[in-house]
C-alpha cells in the first residue's frame, strides 16, 4: 500500500524543514510505502531548497496558483504513480505529522471512507482554539454545507485531509481552486463520496502568515457562500450525466 | 419645436463626421496591434465588427434611425447609445469566457510542467548515480584471478 504525503508550500521556508524532519522521523506504519512531496506554488524564498535539503520529491510551479492548484498538482502526481492514499498537510507546520496515522487509521476501517478530514473542534484533544473571526466563518460553512449539501462536519475548512482512491480521481481532475476546502467537501458530497471525520491536535502555525486575513476574509465569506452552492449544483449534474451515459452504454 | 428630421439626427453633419473618424482611428490601432502581433485576429474580428457597426450607423443616420423607429425608439441617440451598451456586454462577456479558459488552461499546463520537470530530474539523478558507479567501477584495479 502506498501513500504519498502532500505539502503544499507558499514561502515556508521557516517552517517546512521542521516537518519535513517531523515526517522522516515517523515510525512508518506497518504494510504502508510513504513519500512525501512538497508542492512549491511559486515560492520567492528558499522553500524549494529547504525541500531538496531534506530529502523531499519537489513539484516546483512555475507560478502562484494558489492552495488549491497546488494541492491538485499533488493530487494528480499521485494518481499518476498508483498511490492508494494521498495526505495534504499544511506547509505551515499547524498539523502535527504524528497525527496522520489517525487519518490512514480511519481510512483502513470497515466503513472505508474515500476521503478522511482531520478535525480540530471534535473532542478537541489539544484544546487548540482558533480566532473568534475563524470560528465565526466555520460556523457559517457549517450550516451552509449542512443547508445545501446535508453534510455534517465540525471541521469544513480543515487542510488535513486524507484522500483515497475515488477522492484521488475525482480531485486529481477536478480541484476547486481559490479558498478550495469547503467546495471540496461540496463536490465530495455530491459525487457521493464517503466521508468521515477524526478528531486531531493542531497546533500554532511554525512560521509565515496566512493567506487569509483583513479584508480577505470578507472576500473568502462571499467566495466561498458562491462557490460551494455551485460546486454541489455542478457536480451533481456532472454526476448524473455520467450515470445517464453510463445507463445509456 | 424641432423638425422630425433634426429630431432623428444624432448631431450635426461633421459631429458624424468627427465621431465615424474615432472609430477608423481605433480600428487602424487595432489593426497595428494585429499587425505586431499583440492581439490574435480572431479574437479582434468581433471589436472589428463592432467598430464597423458603429461607424455605418453615424455616417448612414437615415438608415440607422429607420431602424431605431421599427424598435419603438423615439430618439436616435437612445437607440445609439443602447446598441452601445449591448455590444460592449456581449464583447466584454466573449472576452472573459475566453480569459477564463485561458486561465485554467495556463493552470493545467503549470502543473503538467512542474510534474513533467519532477520526473526529469529524477531521471537525470538516477542517470548521474549510474553514470557514477560505472565510473567508479572502471577505475577500481581488476581483480586478480586465483
Amino acid at each position: 500500500m502506498r501513500l504519498l504525503v502532500i505539502i503544499p508550500a507558499f514561502n515556508e521556508q521557516q517552517a517546512l524543514g521542521g516537518l519535513l524532519d517531523e515526517l522522516k522521523a515517523l515510525p512508518g506504519p506497518t504494510g504502508v510505502e510513504v513519500e512525501v512531496v512538497v508542492v512549491d506554488d511559486g515560492s520567492a524564498d528558499r522553500t524549494p531548497e529547504v525541500a531538496r535539503g531534506h530529502g523531499a520529491r519537489l513539484l516546483r510551479l512555475r507560478r502562484n496558483l494558489g492552495i488549491g492548484g497546488a494541492v491538485q498538482a499533488g493530487l494528480q502526481l499521485a494518481e499518476r504513480e498508483g498511490f492508494d492514499f494521498a495526505v495534504q498537510i499544511d506547509g505551515d507546520g499547524q498539523h502535527p505529522p504524528n497525527e496522520l496515522h489517525r487519518l490512514l487509521e480511519a481510512a483502513r476501517g470497515p466503513s472505508a471512507p474515500d476521503l478522511v478530514i482531520g478535525t480540530r473542534y471534535r473532542d478537541n484533544p489539544s484544546g487548540f482554539r482558533s480566532t473568534r473571526l475563524r470560528r465565526l466563518g466555520s460556523a457559517w460553512l457549517r450550516f451552509l454545507l449542512r443547508a445545501v449539501t446535508h453534510l455534517a462536519v465540525s471541521d469544513p475548512t480543515s487542510g488535513f485531509r486524507l484522500y483515497g482512491a475515488r477522492a484521488l480521481r475525482m480531485f486529481a481532475d477536478t480541484y476547486p481552486y481559490d479558498f478550495p476546502e469547503p467546495e471540496a467537501l461540496a463536490m465530495a458530497r455530491a459525487s457521493r463520496l464517503r466521508i468521515a471525520e477524526v478528531p486531531i491536535k493542531m497546533r500554532e502555525r511554525q512560521g509565515g502568515r496566512s493567506s487569509i486575513s483583513g479584508y480577505k476574509s470578507v472576500y473568502y465569506m462571499f467566495k466561498v457562500t458562491v462557490a460551494v452552492v455551485l460546486a454541489y449544483v455542478r457536480t451533481r449534474r456532472r454526476a448524473r450525466g455520467d450515470k445517464g451515459r453510463d445507463a445509456v452504454g | 419645436m424641432q423638425s422630425a428630421e433634426a429630431y432623428w439626427r444624432l448631431s450635426d453633419g461633421v459631429g458624424n463626421w468627427v465621431f465615424a473618424a474615432v472609430c477608423v482611428m481605433i480600428a487602424l490601432v487595432l489593426m497595428r496591434l494585429i499587425l505586431r502581433e499583440r492581439i490574435t485576429l480572431q479574437g479582434s474580428m468581433s471589436y472589428l465588427l463592432f467598430l464597423g457597426v458603429l461607424g455605418g450607423m453615424v455616417l448612414f443616420p437615415d438608415v440607422t434611425g429607420w431602424v431605431a423607429h421599427a424598435l419603438g425608439f423615439s430618439t436616435l441617440a437612445n437607440f445609439f447609445f443602447c446598441t452601445a451598451i449591448a455590444a460592449l456586454t456581449i464583447l466584454h462577456l466573449r472576452a472573459l469566457v475566453t480569459l477564463s479558459h485561458v486561465h485554467l488552461r495556463s493552470i493545467a499546463l503549470t502543473q503538467e510542467l512542474a510534474i513533467v520537470q519532477e520526473r526529469l530530474d529524477r531521471v537525470a539523478a538516477q542517470l548521474a548515480r549510474a553514470e557514477r558507479a560505472s565510473s567508479s567501477r572502471a577505475t577500481e584495479p581488476p581483480e586478480h584471478a586465483t
